[in-house]
């Protein structure tokens, strides 16, 4: 891939723009959760914005001077799949993160909406999925049509970075130490093959890893996609936390799944839990590893074994991308990727014990995980969507 | 241009209604006087145009329903059925639309046997099963979407009009790819009869669902409830035994004496010595009793009814 990674202020910069890491599982339930928005509004169809949003994202590149190979080169790096020229109209995916690892739960429909934006936005031409995993076909197609226009650049303000503290050194942190090393555990995770390979190098463009399969996707593309979906809902009526629990969700289903998968690994067993000699010091091990996703800088701020959980999250990817496209808001309730992970993450520890290693089957996950007995409280107390300067995450029993 | 359709508001069985969704939330019950008077002012600030909600009965177009459903909500943080039955009837002279038709019956749905139902469906398929909240919150907002109301799908049960059924069911589909045999209807309790204001109860005994407390709240009616003498050992061993069918470690039986007794105490104010006695439970009761033995056990005890004796009218 031609564009290196920049890492900047927790993030991670790739021709500009923001990259996280996520799972399958997580871009599955998100993608529903915006389609819980069809006929909410006249005129809104949560499958152009699906579209849409990959599309101006992708246009943002190329007029930084992104050419079609680098794109296509980043499309597999990032861990998307392959694209495959295959007519003068005619694109195909013959392996695609998003037609065959995501999943819907609700009827059969073609599902490659982002690779569809994708391609619009690598042609500049009107694209279209014709033929799709989730429909039983063998591959996914798309069909290029007529030329489009350049869409507007939504990312229009600055955004509000921080200086991050020393991992215990702010106000109110209740942490003492740890023996675990962060900075060792950091350094050991990039140099793991988070990447796709093309299939010049012997690969499918897919990143299988810790039981779960991951895209380094665009930060900016989760936001929009669950920000202009969370405030259409809101004003077509649908009370706040109502949305907001229909995304905090897919941040629980990513923890299980990729927490979960993380902390059961033999990486993860060779490298961090020889450094823990308590649960608390599994979460500072867990937290490191996050600390490595891109998805800002996570701090500890206190632990109560089996009853409180606090995390501040400095350059939180929600938080920033937040303020990137909208003003400041009052509301505090929006990073629910990180609610949800949070939630998710006391529930490793303390609703199951992943410490105990049990297998995490799908039976697990609904039986037990998901048993509401025990269920975690969650509350995000400071947001820098609304002008804080962290985003502040409380998870209790 | 043709006349817009309009509709007839009977305005305090609108405010029943708005207080039962409240109640049915857990929310204090507003005054008729004044919702009247801070919904008057709320229209007439949105509507720039004054309407007096203090009378028995207001005709109102579409639109001005759409409206009130909105000031409604933001006031008293409901939502009415109105701009549903709405978009349904559109002609003038419809009949009042908060009084269910003569002879349409309303369903109680459990909605454990809905989440049950969904995923041994889904198994049966080979589909990965749901877990309940996100069929909760999913089914939630798009229900919210498609029929402008709010329902609690975190509750116990649901009742529901057989508009609400079909469209729950199309839900299902689109949502988890399950397509129930014979719809939602076979899990529903038998219908509630339509309850209007000159019915007399009558032999046998009717359930006491959503409609009977209200009217029993506002003193209306008296309607007879049917009554459950739970045995409290075949609890006992109803939940031991189900333990340990689902491979759970085992609980003393005083162990689960204790938690039955205080959830019971917390929740339903029932004080029980389940060494001595049975309980004395309604239909409610035995339904909120099955959720805490879900929640506090893990295990689903499907009839509990079998285990109750029926008390005498």
């Amino acid at each position: 891939m031609s564009q290196l990674p920049e890492y900047l202020h927790g993030q991670t910069f790739i021709g500009g723009l923001n990259h996280v890491f996520h799972c399958n599982h997580y871009n599955a339930h998100l993608q529903m959760a915006v389609l819980l928005g069809e006929g909410m509004e006249e005129g809104f169809d949560p499958r152009h914005l699906l579209h849409d949003s990959a599309a101006l994202l992708v246009h943002l590149l190329r007029q930084r001077g992104y050419s079609r190979a680098d794109l296509e080169s980043e499309f597999t790096h990032c861990g998307f799949g392959v694209l495959r020229q295959a007519g003068p109209t005619r694109v195909e995916t013959p392996s695609s993160h998003y037609g065959q690892a995501t999943y819907l739960l609700g009827r059969a429909e073609k599902g490659c909406f982002f690779n569809a934006g994708f391609l619009e936005g690598m042609t500049g031409r009107a694209t279209v999925e014709t033929q799709c995993r989730h429909e039983g076909a063998t591959l996914d197609s798309f069909e290029l049509g007529h030329e489009t226009t350049a869409p507007a650049n939504p990312l229009i303000n600055t955004p509000p970075f921080t200086p991050v503290p020393a991992r215990f050194d702010f106000a109110d942190c209740e942490i003492s130490g740890t023996p675990v090393d962060e900075g060792r555990i950091i350094s050991t995770v990039a140099t793991l093959p988070l990447y796709g390979r093309s299939p010049e190098e012997g690969g499918d463009g897919l990143i299988p890893a810790f039981g779960v399969v991951l895209t380094n996707h665009y930060a900016d593309y989760y936001n929009l996609i669950s920000y202009e979906s969370y405030w259409r809902m809101v004003q077509a009526g649908i009370p706040a936390d109502l949305a907001g629990e229909a995304f905090e969700q897919c941040g629980h289903v990513c923890a299980f799944n990729t927490f979960g998968g993380i902390m059961e690994s033999p990486e993860f067993h060779g490298l961090v839990v020889p450094m823990c000699q308590s649960v608390e010091d599994w979460v500072h091990g867990m937290v490191a590893v996050i600390n490595a996703l891109g998805w800002g800088t996570w701090r500890v701020e206190r632990i109560v074994p089996g009853q409180e959980l606090v995390i501040r999250i400095y350059n939180s990817y929600e938080g920033i991308g937040y303020r990137r496209l909208y003003p400041q808001t009052g509301e505090c309730q929006l990073s629910f990727l990180a609610m949800g992970a949070v939630r998710g993450l006391a529930h490793l520890f303390w609703k199951v014990d992943i410490r105990d290693r049990p297998t995490l089957t799908e039976d697990f996950y609904f039986n037990v995980f998901n048993d509401q007995k025990g269920r975690w409280n969650i509350k995000q107390t400071h947001a820098i969507a609304a002008g804080d300067e962290y985003d502040r995450i409380v998870t209790w029993r | 241009m043709s006349e817009k359709p309009t509709m007839q508001i009977d305005l305090p069985e609108f405010y029943l209604q708005i207080n039962a969704l409240r109640q049915a939330q857990g929310l204090a019950p507003v005054e008729p006087a004044m919702m009247a008077l801070r919904a008057s002012i709320r229209f007439a600030v949105v509507r720039h145009r004054h309407l007096d909600l203090k009378m028995d009965k207001v005709q109102l177009d579409l639109d001005d329903i759409d409206v009130l459903c909105e000031v409604v909500n933001g006031l008293f943080n409901v939502h009415p059925k109105l701009g549903a039955l709405a978009s349904h009837e559109g002609e003038a002279d419809t009949p009042p639309v908060l009084r269910h038709p003569e002879g349409e019956a309303l369903h109680e749905l459990p909605l454990l046997s809905l989440y049950e139902a969904i995923n041994e469906h889904r198994r049966a398929k080979q589909q990965m099963p749901v877990e309940e909240a996100v069929v909760a919150v999913r089914m939630g907002v798009k229900f919210l979407i498609l029929r402008h109301r709010a329902l609690d799908f975190k509750g116990h049960r649901l009742v529901l009009d057989q508009a609400d059924l079909t469209v729950l069911e199309q839900i299902l589909a689109d949502q988890f790819a399950v397509t129930l045999p014979g719809g939602l209807m076979p899990l529903c309790d038998p219908k509630l009869p339509a309850q209007s204001a000159t019915a007399t109860p009558t032999a046998p005994i009717v359930k006491q669902g959503w409609i009977a407390q209200l009217l029993h709240r506002f003193g209306s009616h008296r309607v007879r409830q049917r009554r459950y003498q739970l045995d409290t050992t075949s609890l006992l061993l109803a939940i031991t035994q189900q333990r340990a069918l689902k491979g759970h470690k085992p609980l003393s039986p005083s162990e689960i004496k204790r938690r039955c007794g205080e959830r019971l105490s917390l929740e339903l104010n029932l004080e029980s010595d389940f060494d001595s006695s049975d309980l004395t439970l309604s239909q409610e009761q035995l339904d909120a009793v099955a959720a805490i033995i879900r929640e506090e056990f893990d295990v689903i005890l499907k009839n509990l009814d079998s285990l109750a004796g029926k008390t005498p009218p």
